[in-house]
């Protein structure tokens, strides 16, 4: 177990019932997209922190580290929209001639980006709220209220089944790096092919063991289980009414006041 | 009574030599039944036809004393009745969630919800996995899976529960748990229970009949105590004695003490070299 899987089951709030987060993580994000605001997008920020680090109890440093990741890519993203061609020069803020044109930033460009920036940003932690406070077996149950049963049942053999695919895999890299399987590029290709070409046909093989399992515990062709009980918390859905319409109230008040 | 028994039963996988050939076996109701033999003995396909997953080719099964047929119906009614816990437990657990997987089975059985939570309830607390059920089934270790597995097929309250070698791959620890569990699942539960194991040592000290396959066939069948007075029965099937066994016959055979031959686990070899202790020092 490892990652965003294992924060998600340490949360305090992972046996809360997924739907509430779901509700709390679209209602905020919706917020933070339609208004478009400086002042709106850093509050969301602000407030789908909070709520992942006080109330679902994950570390600042592991919090950051998994925020660096979108973070490197909203960054490249929004550069390529600050800096750009400049058709007014009086509005560039930096700018430099390049084969007839000039190039740079502009304070309308500077403004764009920093906004898109931010609502990016904002609608990223709305989504960590919801990954990582949320279990995946706890998000398979809520799916199974809405969706076909048939994409529930794979997901959660997928689910279940990357994890022993996993291990296997990481059984059969240790037994090559052993023996030097990966001293050097060319050995080391060979050897994830072998690697790639065993953990398929084990695959194989599992079905069937997995199948005859199955069927010894009376398996016929539908996964019906139990649903798992979720604890209702009062206190996380008054705390996400209130904080959504906090935000919606500053973003009305910031647009009625300029 | 016999709760299960087989009359010349083969099975082939496809065109290749059979896997069991002409088997006939009686397992009596309420005890411990040790299924020996080498690797490729065919004690897995063994427990795949006693549970109806594979069809036998030819011969004959009863349970309960009534005849098996193969019928769709029958074969679900007799898969819930003889549980089959595999060796390993990663083919068996298919949820990542242990609670569901334990669930499994039971929803097709028309009981409420409240019943199948208070059936998953309680097989948790008898299986001792009380503090597992919030953990994600990747998360636990080899000892704890197996735990689970047997739960899952503890909940169908079967009559006859089959356990492919359940102390592979376990520490210490975990293998007494898990026979412990086993007695339990015996003594309170009054299932009868089978396993296939390679460890001698533990068939005297927990089975009750002993079962020895070789090459498909039924090489032996009686008590642990039996079984053990054949040392070249043994041999002749790559399996051994018990080492406390072992130890007797050579403090018998070599030493030329009056110990007891039979004596295969601890406390009853202890009881024989106290008898002989106390007896010369009654001289």
């Amino acid at each position: 177990m490892s990652g965003i899987d294992k924060y998600a089951y340490q949360s305090k709030l992972a046996r809360v019932n997924a739907g509430t987060k779901l509700l709390f993580t679209l209602a905020s994000m919706a917020v933070c997209l339609s208004f478009s605001s400086v002042l709106v997008s850093t509050l969301t920020i602000a407030v789908m922190s909070a709520a992942t680090l006080i109330l679902g109890g994950c570390r600042l440093r592991c919090y950051i580290r998994l925020l660096m990741i979108p973070f490197a890519f909203l960054v490249t993203g929004t550069i390529t929209i600050i800096v750009g061609r400049i058709s007014q020069p009086t509005q560039a803020l930096v700018s430099i001639p390049l084969l007839g044109a000039r190039y740079g930033v502009s304070a309308d460009s500077l403004k764009t980006g920093v906004i898109i920036f931010l609502r990016a940003f904002g609608a990223v932690t709305c989504l960590y709220f919801f990954s990582l406070n949320t279990p995946m077996n706890s998000l398979l149950s809520l799916l199974r209220r809405k969706t076909p049963g048939l994409f529930v049942e794979l997901m959660e053999l997928c689910y279940r089944f990357i994890f022993v695919v996993w291990e296997e895999a990481g059984k059969i890299h240790t037994a090559q790096a052993s023996r030097l399987g990966y001293d050097g590029f060319m050995r080391s290709l060979h050897s994830m092919g072998d690697l790639v070409t065993n953990v398929f046909l084990r695959v194989f093989r599992r079905v069937d063991r997995v199948t005859a399992a199955l069927e010894s515990r009376g398996f016929e062709g539908n996964f019906e289980l139990l649903a798992e009980q979720e604890e209702s918390s009062r206190l996380l859905e008054g705390l996400a009414i209130a904080a959504t319409m906090f935000l919606i109230i500053i973003g009305l008040l910031e647009r009625l006041l300029t | 009574m016999n709760i299960i028994e087989v009359r010349n039963l083969c099975y082939a996988y496809e065109d290749d030599e059979p896997a069991l050939d002409n088997v006939s076996l009686d397992i009596a109701a309420g005890k411990t039944t040790a299924v020996l033999g080498g690797n490729g003995a065919g004690k897995s396909t063994l427990f795949l036809n006693l549970n109806g997953v594979l069809t036998p080719k030819s011969g004959t099964m009863f349970f309960e004393g009534c005849q098996v047929t193969y019928g769709k119906k029958e074969m679900l009614e007799l898969r819930r009745k003889i549980g089959i816990v595999f060796q390993d437990p990663d083919d068996q657990l298919f949820s990542a969630s242990v609670t569901k997987d334990i669930s499994f089975g039971l929803m097709k059985l028309g009981l409420t919800r409240e019943d199948i939570q208070e059936r998953v309830d309680r097989v948790v607390r008898q299986t001792g996995i009380g503090d597992l059920v919030s953990k994600p089934t990747h998360a636990l270790s080899f000892g704890q899976k197996k735990r689970v597995a047997i739960a899952g097929v503890l909940v169908m309250q079967p009559s006859v529960i089959i356990l492919d070698e359940p102390t592979a791959g376990l520490d210490p620890q975990g293998v007494s748990e898990i026979l412990h569990l086993l007695q339990e699942i015996k003594d309170s539960m009054g299932i009868t229970v089978i396993i296939s194991t390679h460890e001698i040592d533990l068939v005297p000290l927990y089975c009750d009949d002993v079962i020895v396959l070789d090459k498909g066939r039924v090489v032996f069948s009686g008590t642990p105590a039996q079984l053990f007075a054949e040392p070249a029965l043994l041999r002749a099937h790559n399996l051994r004695l018990p080492r406390i066994n072992h130890l007797m016959n050579i403090l018998h055979n070599k030493d030329h003490l009056a110990v007891d031959t039979s004596a295969s686990t601890i406390s009853t070899a202890r009881a024989s070299i106290k008898n002989l202790v106390s007896a010369k020092e009654n001289i």
